[in-house]
């Protein structure tokens, strides 16, 4: 019995021992974080197939399939008829349909279905467990079937053993390869993809397409959370509240809540940009929030203490910031007559720059506007109430910590491996302030994109926020390089 | 028609909008529950199928369609009012029904024609100047507060879709990314309203013509236009229809003669009483070509472009790009659910009765587990146990074990030692089954573990209890990294 024709759509079983991390492996590799994995062994007691598609377009399949239970069992019901090198796979065929359907071998009935269908065979180990002899029965089964296999030694980040299951699995299999599913970057996964290429020729053409929109998937992804992060300071820079206050204006309970009413905006906004980001990673169970462990910074309160201690730009950053941009207004002016004032201008712009910043570093108040319509201001009357405008915000950090914070968890849902929010892992890693590493140029440019959104609220900011995701991408796209150093 | 994109537009951000307080796993049921087992390839289907599906949920009262519906109903009352507006003014130029008192004709083009027209390019100048459609046009403005007007006049708006005018202005202000949509489909639909002036001006003059007896002059006090200018500029305007109808010529003797009106029935020539009516077909012609036809391409223009870019639209909504055409796994097949396991029956207790002195044991290292000697003593001492013979098995040859099994019959307890990361699987426990040789034998399984609350311990506990076999036990075995244990475990 000869094996059946390659399907024009890649197909790979992932099969192994019970509990190897096989579920793991696919949610990772599918992006899928839906899958039920569990520390009970036997969770995956069906063949379950997840097609990837991108567009409606199926670029290959996975075939989760239950774990070998009694492989030396079937392995010895195949021998007993000592079938020759050219039978073997009829006899597998065969073992399977004397089963199925029985309450024997059920297991090894359901994994060997799609693998006599055609799959390919992704065989996993656990890396982090000793070789034993005993899985030799489940590698001979698989080598019966004929079908093309390459074998994956799971959690390979800490994994012991991994020269003794390389060494004992080298001459069984195509080839064999370390993937831990729970720390796999996109790159990584990319290039497993392009090994499978390897075991069957008629899927090199398919699987190289699939590699290149994956690719292609990946930039695009990168490109719309720059835009979502972007959105997000503009929103942020230009939110404000109305609140309507006595004539003489706020008190200190009413501004007290109005405040804490415009950070929920502001937390809430940031909530829903983050979400975008993780719906675009196809990350729909990340859990952030763990009592028991020290959450990263992009995951506390954004007004806590220690986070815009942490991030955003430091004093001294702001200070030169705005110290430049005063110097730059001044030395304008300096042009204008000629080099006449004698720099003065620049000299009085970049102290009163440095003194603004150093003025509004001291507090997070909240600019509180009375806005009056035409009519009230003309007829003057003596209204029980005023209409009060609260913001936007204008402390000159809160747009560099909300960025810090934005790319922070960018950073962390981009290299997020899949299989990590199915077993319900639940922090998030990613540490260190981003803006103050950027160089001088890009914070000044930061910095004018962002006072321009604040001036004008309820202005169209389609421009700045154009300009700014084009400023983010380029911070996305250069901590990709890095990180790939 | 255009009212119906707005309107999709405006439930694609409500439902957007409404869906950022779902959870992600939800939505991404709902959007393979609406999208169906096929998943359609063409991003415009895709949105449809999804739209359509999430409205249906709504039963179709969503904001969109309930702002569609008052736009439409809007429009058809604006361009109404247009065309009787046209006809009216129209009529109120010429002067009643008979030729008694002519019409000026210069009069009436730059009412019906030049006027309209004057607008028309000055929209078209700022739009220019302003420079891309997403900017925002006074249009709009009278939109929603003709929409707004109307919303408050429905007596069926219901709690979602009562400030339709107010959801509008919030998506406007949040949603940039469907500005020059909204913009186009509006200029475009607006177009519509000249146009139906235009024919309603037509329509007035075609009708007065033929049932009424017009007359026409175009005399004016300003000497400076003299009647070659006139007619040499009229031979350009009537040009298309002239030469391709013969008809609507605005020949020079019709200029000549129908120069002078002031006073009734003297006009310059005699014949001028007699060609005065002849003006008319050329009017026609100007508001058809000059008035309509513009105006009309550009509607149509706009359209396209809508249509056009309105096919694309998906890719201006990356986060439902992603949800419906992104990286999307299909599942077929039914996930299972981990064994429910039932609690221990009170009569099944794990724990073996306790030897009264130690028992001769049979001590096997299930697929490769080791424990050090030392270890090993101290596990049968806590157990009453004495180890007779040592053997191992599980290495993946079954005949083996079964060989092994029926070799020994007369200790009267078996130790197994097996590694806490070993699944528990069925091959283990019909090895344990049969080493119980059908509940007469005790059978410690020492599990390795790192430490003694291993999850591990609880999985063995867990698969061992599906033996229902009192005599099986499972015993946690926790190694002391001494060196010994290390070397046996290596």
């Amino acid at each position: 019995m000869n094996p059946p024709p390659p399907a024009s759509v890649p197909v790979f079983a992932v099969v192994g021992r019970v509990n190897r991390g096989k579920s793991s492996i696919i949610a990772t590799l599918a992006e899928e974080d839906s899958i039920a994995i569990s520390a009970l062994p036997g969770t995956t007691r069906r063949a379950t197939r997840y097609d990837v598609l991108l567009e409606g377009e199926v670029l290959f399949r996975l075939i989760d399939t239950p774990g070998f239970e009694d492989a030396a069992r079937a392995l010895a019901w195949m021998q007993r008829t000592r079938p020759g090198a050219d039978q073997r796979r009829a006899r597998v065929a065969e073992f399977r349909q004397t089963f199925a359907g029985s309450d024997e071998f059920v297991e090894e009935c359901e994994l060997l279905g799609p693998v006599l269908e055609g799959a390919a065979i992704l065989y996993v180990v656990d890396g982090s467990t000793p070789f034993r002899e005993n899985i030799m029965a489940e590698v001979e089964i698989l080598r019966w079937t004929g079908q093309p296999r390459m074998a994956l030694v799971n959690r390979s980040r800490t994994g012991e053993h991994l020269d003794a299951w390389h060494r004992a699995l080298g001459a069984e299999f195509s080839a064999v390869r370390n993937f831990d599913a729970h720390a796999a970057s996109f790159r990584e996964r990319l290039s497993l993809l392009a090994l499978f290429r390897e075991l069957v020729d008629e899927w090199r053409a398919p699987l190289g397409r699939a590699i290149e929109r994956l690719d292609a998937e990946q930039s695009r992804r990168l490109r719309e959370s720059a835009a979502a992060i972007a959105a997000l300071l503009v929103e942020c820079l230009t939110h404000t509240i109305e609140v309507w206050a006595s004539p003489e204006g706020l008190s200190a309970a009413e501004r007290s809540a109005a405040e804490q009413r415009f950070h929920d905006d502001l937390r809430e906004l940031e909530r829903r940009a983050r979400r975008r980001v993780e719906a675009l990673y196809r990350h729909h169970r990340v859990a952030t929030q763990a009592p028991p462990l020290d959450p990263p910074q992009f995951s506390r309160d954004l007004f806590s203490e220690r986070v815009w201690s942490s991030l955003g730009l430091s004093a001294g950053q702001l200070i030169a910031a705005y110290s430049l941009a005063g110097a730059t207004a001044g030395g304008a002016l300096d042009a204008v007559v000629g080099g006449a004032s004698l720099l003065a201008g620049t000299a009085v712009g970049a102290a009163l720059g440095g003194a603004a910043a150093l003025w509004q570093l001291g507090s997070r108040a909240l600019g509180v506007t009375a806005v009056e319509a035409l009519g009230d201001r003309l007829r003057k009357s003596a209204a029980p109430q005023r209409h009060f405008r609260i913001g936007p915000h204008q402390h000159p950090n809160l747009p560099f910590v909300l960025l810090d914070r934005a790319l922070l968890h960018h950073e962390a849902i981009r290299y997020r491996a899949h299989a990590l929010n199915a077993v319900g892992e639940l922090t998030l890693d990613a540490s260190g302030s981003r803006t103050r590493e950027l160089p001088v140029a890009t914070r000044q440019r930061l910095s004018k994109l962002f006072a321009r959104c604040r001036k004008s609220p309820g202005a169209d900011h389609g421009a700045e926020q154009d300009a700014l995701t084009a400023l983010i991408l380029d911070l996305l796209e250069q901590r990709e390089q890095d990180l790939a150093l | 028609m255009s009212f119906a994109l707005l309107g999709k537009l405006l439930d694609l951000e409500w439902l957007l909008r409404r869906d950022e307080q779902r959870s992600s796993e939800e939505l991404l049921r709902q959007d393979r529950a609406l999208l169906g087992p096929e998943l359609p390839t063409d991003p415009a289907s895709a949105l449809e199928r999804w739209l359509d599906g999430r409205r249906r949920e709504q039963q179709g009262r969503t904001v969109g369609a309930r702002a569609s519906e008052l736009l439409k109903a809007l429009h058809l009352v604006l361009v109404v009012l247009s065309a009787l507006a046209g006809m009216g003014a129209a009529k109120a130029l010429l002067h009643g029904t008979s030729a008694r008192e002519p019409t000026n004709v210069l009069t009436f083009l730059s009412v019906t024609l030049i006027a309209p027209l004057a607008l028309f390019a000055g929209s078209l100048t700022l739009l220019a100047l302003r420079g891309r459609l997403g900017r925002s046009i006074l249009i709009e403005d009278l939109y929603l507060f003709g929409l707004s007007a109307l919303a408050r006049l429905s007596r069926r708006a219901r709690e979602a879709e009562s400030d339709v005018a107010g959801q509008w202005r919030m998506l406007r202000r949040s949603a940039r990314r469907y500005r020059d949509l909204e913009v186009a489909s509006l200029l475009s639909a607006a177009q519509w309203y000249p146009i139906a002036f235009h024919l309603g001006a037509a329509l007035s003059l075609t009708a007065s013509a033929l049932f009424s007896d017009l007359a026409f002059a175009w005399s004016t006090t300003n000497d400076s236009l003299q009647p070659a200018t006139l007619s040499a500029l009229f031979a350009v305007v009537a040009a298309p229809w002239c030469a391709t109808l013969g008809h609507g010529c605005v020949s020079p003797e019709l200029v000549r003669a129908t120069q002078f009106s002031r006073f009734t029935d003297q006009y310059a020539l005699p014949e001028g009483v007699w060609l005065s009516g002849a003006w008319w077909p050329a009017l026609l012609g100007c508001l058809l070509l000059y008035g309509v036809l513009p105006r009309l391409s550009f509607a149509l223009g706009l359209r396209a472009l809508v249509w056009r870019r309105s096919a694309r639209l998906l890719e201006r909504v990356p986060e439902l790009r992603g949800r419906l055409l992104g990286w999307t796994v299909q599942v077929s097949g039914t996930p299972w659910q981990p064994e429910a396991l039932e609690p221990a029956p009170p009569g099944a207790s794990l724990a073996p009765p306790a030897p009264a002195s130690a028992l001769p044991c049979w001590v096997i290292a299930w697929r490769g587990a080791a424990l050090s000697e030392p270890e090993l003593a101290r596990l049968c001492a806590r157990l009453g146990l004495r180890p007779e013979r040592r053997d191992s098995a599980g290495d993946g040859e079954f005949e083996q074990d079964e060989a092994l099994i029926a070799s020994c019959t007369e200790l009267s307890s078996v130790l197994l030692l097996a590694e806490g990361w070993e699944a528990p699987d069925k091959a283990t426990r019909r090895f344990i089954a049969a080493l119980s040789r059908g509940n007469v034998r005790p059978v410690f399984v020492g599990v390795l573990l790192d430490s003694e609350h291993a999850p591990a311990l609880a999985v063995w506990r867990d698969r061992l209890r599906l033996l229902e076999d009192p005599l099986v036990s499972v015993e946690a075995v926790v190694e002391r990294a001494g060196p010994d244990a290390l070397a046996a475990r290596a």
